[in-house]
């Protein structure tokens, strides 16, 4: 019976007009939370990514930097963002460096993991046709691994798109955060469950749309099999 | 719909949790009075704070005063806002807790949108807190209210010393407070109502009077800021400047120990006034200053006042 009413309450909070316009509205704010993803990931992208393929493809070191970016899993955001407004002033400078601190390791550690783990008699047989290093890891190392790197961007993509609510505290940052922040601190109930189903909504949302680039972008030999391909042709071959 | 249920779910789980803060021991709620009424002896009392040290630290000094008289005290501290707070004590999660009067009678008793006078507050919280079946023991002296204040750079150059003095400025000021402000007749709404600024509200969260509000005084972000009155940074150190309230549109803020009419027998009653008579806002500055600079423990500190207070 709760539960209703708070459905109740949600829905009518998410489907109220003023909801839809002007900067307190729902579409500017969903669109600062996707920006400030959006930056987020391109930064963490732009660091772990080369700096993972190198660890992987070098093989030796990986495990000091995993430990390492492991131990930078136990940061508290919310401290983080914190100590960087009182040292940098008010602004989405903090928000951003915190978040990204959040997203390199699991993009870094599942990178450098993936390359390495490259099956060896495959690198053998690379150097073997006469491979260059850079051609094997552009040409076999990173179309085998493509699944696993695309894992470790989708996970930090949804912990990046839930974490971005911690944004609330600085002021005029924005994003989805603030309608659950204030709800809970005005005991608007409807508010902070309705911005807590948006935000949830758009972390499923970029899980999903990860999931089809993923499936996309997977070369063909490193699909699962497909059923069908196991079938014996019709016409005999 | 169905597809969000479990989106609802899961957020309720986070924004509970999320809220729950520790707890210090059991409760022992819901007990029968005690027909005791000479003195505290037996009686079961859990003392509940809010999130902030201040709050603790009376808590901490209810509960050694009534463990002197002989009640059995247990705490459920830092158990964060008063929308956290209120209905614990009223569902009887916890028995007593140190309040603020205006603040309380805001929450209380939403109609309650003009300043009032100390004794009329008082009489209007006896009121609204009897209907919830709480009892509002003496208020005492000592009072921490919620203040707008300015950097002082900003005070000198503007000339400004009142909050109707903001009126002098051209064009919308920018008021930095935490999310509870944007609707509370004590802040922005008053502000508005009282004075008819034109203030524009950005919000810091959780953050009430904290280091991001200062930094976005400091910064400029925003030119004038919700703080509290005790904070060592408006009192002594001066980085920032009170504006007088001069169309009193706060309540007062006297520190006021509420608790259930079930537990409120006339001992304890009797102990709690006593603590409510030594009170004083110097003595309150004092005990934040123990904790804020010395780092003292709030337990450590309360202990010391009710052994040189002698309660």
């Amino acid at each position: 019976m709760v539960l209703a009413g708070i459905v109740g309450e949600t829905v009518r909070w998410l489907s109220a007009a003023e909801r839809w316009r002007g900067e307190q509205g729902i579409p500017n704010r969903l669109t600062e939370h996707i920006l400030l993803s959006a930056v987020v990931l391109a930064i963490a992208l732009a660091v772990a990514l080369p700096l993972g393929l190198w660890l992987g493809h070098r093989g030796r070191g990986a495990n000091v930097v995993v430990a390492l970016a492991n131990v930078t899993r136990a940061v508290p955001s919310f401290g983080l963002i914190v100590l960087g407004v009182v040292t940098f002033g008010i602004g989405p400078g903090p928000v951003i460096l915190a978040l990204v601190v959040l997203a390199v390791p699991p993009i870094l550690v599942n990178t450098s993991t993936a390359v390495r783990e490259v099956d060896a008699d495959l690198k053998e047989a690379a150097r073997g046709q006469g491979l260059s290093e850079v051609q094997l890891l552009t040409q076999v190392e990173v179309p085998t691994s493509i699944p696993l790197i695309l894992a470790g961007v989708r996970t930090a993509s949804v912990l990046v798109v839930a974490t971005a609510t911690l944004a609330a505290v600085v002021p005029g940052v924005g994003g989805l955060g603030p309608f659950i922040v204030d709800g809970i601190g005005q005991q608007d109930r409807a508010k902070a469950v309705g911005g807590a189903v948006l935000v949830a909504g758009l972390a499923a949302a970029t899980e999903g749309a990860l999931a089809i680039v993923q499936a996309l972008v997977t070369p063909v030999g490193v699909r699962p099999v497909a059923r069908r391909a196991r079938r014996p042709r019709p016409d005999g071959f | 719909m169905r597809a969000k249920l479990p989106a609802v779910l899961f957020a309720l789980v986070v924004a509970l949790s999320a809220c729950g803060g520790d707890s210090d021991g059991p409760t022992t709620a819901n007990s029968v009075p005690t027909p005791d009424e000479r003195a505290a002896g037996g009686s079961k009392i859990v003392i509940g704070s809010f999130g902030f040290a201040e709050s603790e630290v009376l808590a901490q000094i209810y509960g050694a005063a009534l463990t002197n008289s002989g009640a059995n005290v247990t705490y459920r501290l830092k158990l964060g806002s008063r929308e956290v707070v209120a209905p614990a004590l009223e569902k009887g999660d916890i028995d007593l807790v140190p309040e603020y009067l205006g603040n309380y009678l805001g929450f209380l008793d939403k109609a309650q949108t003009k300043g009032l006078t100390e004794p009329d507050a008082l009489k209007a919280l006896e009121t609204a807190a009897k209907a919830k079946g709480i009892t509002v023991a003496d208020a005492s002296k000592a009072t921490d209210s919620d203040v707008i204040a300015v950097t002082k750079d900003f005070a000198t150059k503007n000339g400004l010393k009142t909050i109707s003095d903001l009126g002098k400025l051209p064009g919308p000021i920018t008021l930095a407070g935490p999310s509870e402000c944007e609707i509370r007749q004590t802040c922005l709404l008053g502000l508005r109502s009282a004075y008819g600024l034109d203030i524009t509200f950005t919000s810091t969260g959780a953050d009430a009077g904290g280091p991001i509000t200062k930094k976005a005084l400091t910064d400029g972000t925003a030119q004038i800021g919700r703080l509290i009155s005790s904070d060592p940074d408006t009192q002594k150190a001066g980085k920032f400047v009170i504006l007088e309230d001069d169309r009193s549109f706060q309540q007062p803020g006297n520190i006021v120990p509420v608790l259930r009419t079930s537990k409120a027998t006339p001992a304890i009653l009797e102990v709690l006034n006593k603590v409510s008579k030594a009170l004083t806002t110097e003595k309150l500055a004092d005990l934040n200053e123990k904790m804020d600079k010395d780092k003292e423990d709030p337990a450590a500190v309360a202990a010391a006042f009710v052994s040189t207070e002698n309660l």
